[in-house]
């Protein structure tokens, strides 16, 4: 009978092991890959022009529960701290067909920060190949990534709320 | 490609030279130069990490071994994305490894039994595979971005070309080759060139019998004009080759030397804010040479207009379409769709009936969608009322009637939002009314009854809930290939205990006769229609989740991105990790 052989237990492990070294702490200094989309009005928006700045990059969609949950926290984040520069950009990763729906659900969300399109999923798969969404992309003010969060459960905008006040410093 | 060069070799310090030819990439003008930290130029390497174990447990026996689980099976997926680089370049690699064990029953030297992984796939293993499923360069200047590698293609509204990222159904199919955009002025150009490059090894789905897809080759190209008051303008076009069977030869480029198959024209219009009310309008003209499609050409018109009055938005959609999936002819085996526009569909409740409409040659229709937004801030209440109403000229095929029918959808939901507590409810009822026959025979419409949730809510100190069911239920009317009514449900109890810790019960039901897959709660006393699952979710860091899974959830049709399709239920335990670095 055919058992499982002793290469499972390496093959896994190997895997295993590759995938647990990515687990670390992730505080090294990586340079944010800059992109370039339009905003809803079709005013092009980079991310470079923004360097100075703490920019958090928000990936969202309009079929999205949790983003819509989240979004309006993040809209209140970037009421109180913008004017100490905080910049949010929210990336929308609806393709092409559903992206007449974008503005409607921004503005239903009452946000008035940039949204951008990236409808042909040029920026997500450089920030986040697998597309999971919402995720959160923090750069600090120097251009480099300072912080990624994955997914959103209730409460979470208050840790990302706190990696942004330590990236503005003191007021 | 000297252009290209100039850009791997320019220092990093070249990025703020204002006097750059290539055009110094624009800064804040409202940032003082002392707030100023390094440049963007500074090298990095960021990623993410996937990696799945799955023992995959199959109910059914081998014949003359029915006392054992001889079928059973364990898999092993990971999937590795890195990208290096500098904010002027970036080389992105994706590469995916899968490996398959126990998947083959040996009894005194004969084969009872093999689950393969792939068929014309290359590997130095018979059970193992790794495939660099993308590799992407990218070269940016002010002016514009040059593409090596694996891209995505979408025009307009994605009618004449629509390729991109659809991880939730586990569909990545890119166009192999080249791509560039460039600024100049009020002017916008694009264009490709490439093969199709669909992704090989699923990540959250069985693999079994993998080979090498069709490449198809699409050149491409799209000028846009901004700004001309508040309209833009743009025009594209799409040459496809489709390639009829998988390449023996392992020559990518074998379809450039086929005859085109198929070219799609388009004009799209936009006028932002005319009287408070954004428009979008787009015509494209599909024109078939092959023999083997079948129609000679084809044609859709898309428009959209959205309005904000107070606290309303407001969103009309409507579409006409006759012949367009036939683009899809070659595609579609592949289990990925070459361009997709807008369905206007509530796709979460898409079933097999009304996957023929979304997927039909000849559809004609519109939705309108108003949403209430009550309340500031983050405690707020927004109801929504959205109606859609087709009307399907197609009949046979993949169409469950044989007469044309008449499509009414009407959804109704909120979202409700006070501290940490949340709700999202959505609901709806859709009838597909078949029109009578020249005869006078009347076939009845199929109904569809469906309804979804989603409630937060804080319990007590660190532990919060959320549960979210979901059902849907349809009733047939009369057609050839009569079907039975059925019931699907399935609800999710997440325990969230703390920022890291969250425990998840999962329960299906369906009594569909389609679904090909067996509930796994009979010990329990339950019907073989009964699903249940347990999960357990860690989070260490922000960036990374560690789940571990056990039980079984059903098989069925799941839409996303426009495209449907059949995914398999599973019955077993995994682990998974997700990182992001």
């Amino acid at each position: 009978m055919n058992s499982f052989p002793s290469a499972l237990r390496r093959a896994v492990g190997l895997l295993a092991g590759l995938a647990l070294a990515s687990v670390g702490p992730a505080h090294a200094a990586k340079a944010a890959p800059d992109f370039s989309l339009r905003d809803l009005n079709n005013t092009p928006q980079t991310l470079s022009q923004y360097k100075g700045k703490v920019v958090l990059v928000n990936f969202w969609a309009t079929w999205c529960g949790p983003c819509k949950i989240e979004m309006p926290h993040l809209q209140a984040m970037y009421q109180e701290l913008g004017a100490r520069g905080l910049v949010v950009l929210g990336i929308s990763a609806d393709d092409a067909r559903s992206a007449s729906a974008v503005k409607p659900v921004s503005m239903s969300l009452g946000l008035k920060y940039p949204v951008l399109v990236d409808k042909d999923s040029a920026v997500v798969s450089q920030y986040n190949p697998s597309k999971t969404l919402p995720y959160n992309v923090l750069v600090d003010r120097a251009g480099d990534i300072s912080s990624v969060y994955s997914g959103y459960n209730t409460g979470d905008e208050v840790k990302v709320k706190d990696a942004v006040l330590a990236l503005l410093g003191q007021p | 490609m000297p252009w290209v060069l100039l850009i791997l070799l320019r220092p990093a310090w070249a990025d703020d030279d204002p006097n750059d030819p290539l055009g110094g990439v624009a800064t804040d003008s409202t940032v003082t130069p002392d707030a100023r930290g390094p440049s963007l130029a500074g090298g990095s390497l960021t990623g993410s990490e996937d990696l799945r174990i799955r023992y995959t447990h199959v109910p059914d026996k081998l014949v003359d071994f029915e006392d054992r689980d001889i079928l059973d099976y364990m898999e092993v997926v990971n999937r590795l994305h890195l990208t290096g680089g500098n904010a002027r370049f970036t080389l992105s690699l994706s590469g995916d490894a899968v490996a398959l064990f126990g998947n083959r029953y040996i009894l005194d030297g004969e084969l009872h039994h093999e689950r393969a992984l792939y068929t014309d796939l290359k590997s130095p293993f018979a059970d193992a595979l790794f495939q660099m499923e993308k590799i992407t360069a990218v070269g940016r200047v002010k002016a514009g971005t040059l593409t090596l590698g694996d891209s995505y293609a979408s025009f307009g509204r994605g009618i004449a070309v629509n390729l991109n990222k659809n991880t939730d159904i586990d569909i990545d199919t890119s166009v192999r080759g080249a791509s560039g955009l460039l600024h100049v002025g009020r002017v916008d150009a694009s264009v490709f060139s490439g093969v199709t490059n669909p992704q090989q090894i699923a990540l959250e789905n069985p693999n079994s019998g993998l080979h090498r897809g069709r490449e198809h080759a699409i050149t491409g190209a799209r000028f846009d004009v901004y700004g001309l008051g508040p309209v833009n303008l743009g025009a594209h076009g799409v040459m496809y080759q489709f390639a009829r069977d998988a390449d023996a030869t392992g020559n990518s480029l074998a379809a450039y030397g086929q005859p085109v198959d198929a070219v799609v024209g388009g004009v799209t219009l936009e006028a932002l804010g005319i009287g408070g009310v954004d428009f979008y309008v787009e015509g494209d003209w599909f024109g078939y040479a092959a023999a083997d499609l079948s129609a000679p050409w084809g044609g859709e018109v898309y428009a959209s207009a959205s309005a904000y009055p107070g606290v309303a938005t407001v969103l009309v959609e409507a579409k006409v379409q006759k012949n367009t999936e036939v683009l899809n002819t070659f595609a579609s085996p592949d289990n990925y769709e070459i361009a997709a526009g807008p369905t206007l569909e509530y796709e979460r409740v898409i079933t097999e009936d009304s996957s023929a409409a979304v997927n039909s040659n000849d559809l004609a229709g519109g939705r309108v969608r108003v949403d209430l937004r009550l309340g500031e801030g983050v405690d707020t209440l927004t109801p929504y009322i959205s109606q859609a109403v087709f009307h399907d000229g197609e009949t046979g095929g993949l169409h469950f009637n044989v007469t044309p029918e008449n499509i009414t959808h009407t959804v109704v939901g909120v979202t409700w939002a006070k501290g940490e507590s949340h709700l999202i409810l959505n609901g709806g009822f859709r009838l597909d009314q078949r029109e009578a026959d020249e005869a006078g025979g009347d076939y009845g419409g199929d109904r569809l009854v469906h309804a979804d949730a989603s409630l937060t809510l804080p319990i007590a100190g660190p532990v919060s809930i959320e549960i979210a069911p979901a059902m849907q239920a349809f009733h047939w009317g009369t057609n050839p290939q009569q079907q039975s009514d059925y019931l699907d449900f399935s609800g999710t109890l997440a325990v969230k205990i703390g920022e890291r810790l969250t425990v998840l019960f999962y329960n299906d039901y369906s009594s569909n006769p389609l679904v090909k897959s067996k509930g796994n709660l009979e010990p329990l006393g339950l019907g073989e229609d009964e699903y249940g699952a347990l999960e357990l979710q860690y989070e260490p860091t922000t960036a990374v989740t560690l789940k571990a899974f056990y039980g079984a959830y059903r098989a069925g049709i799941r839409c996303a991105g426009g495209q449907c399709r059949q995914l398999p239920g599973f019955n077993g335990a995994r682990g998974s990790v997700s990182a992001a670095f």
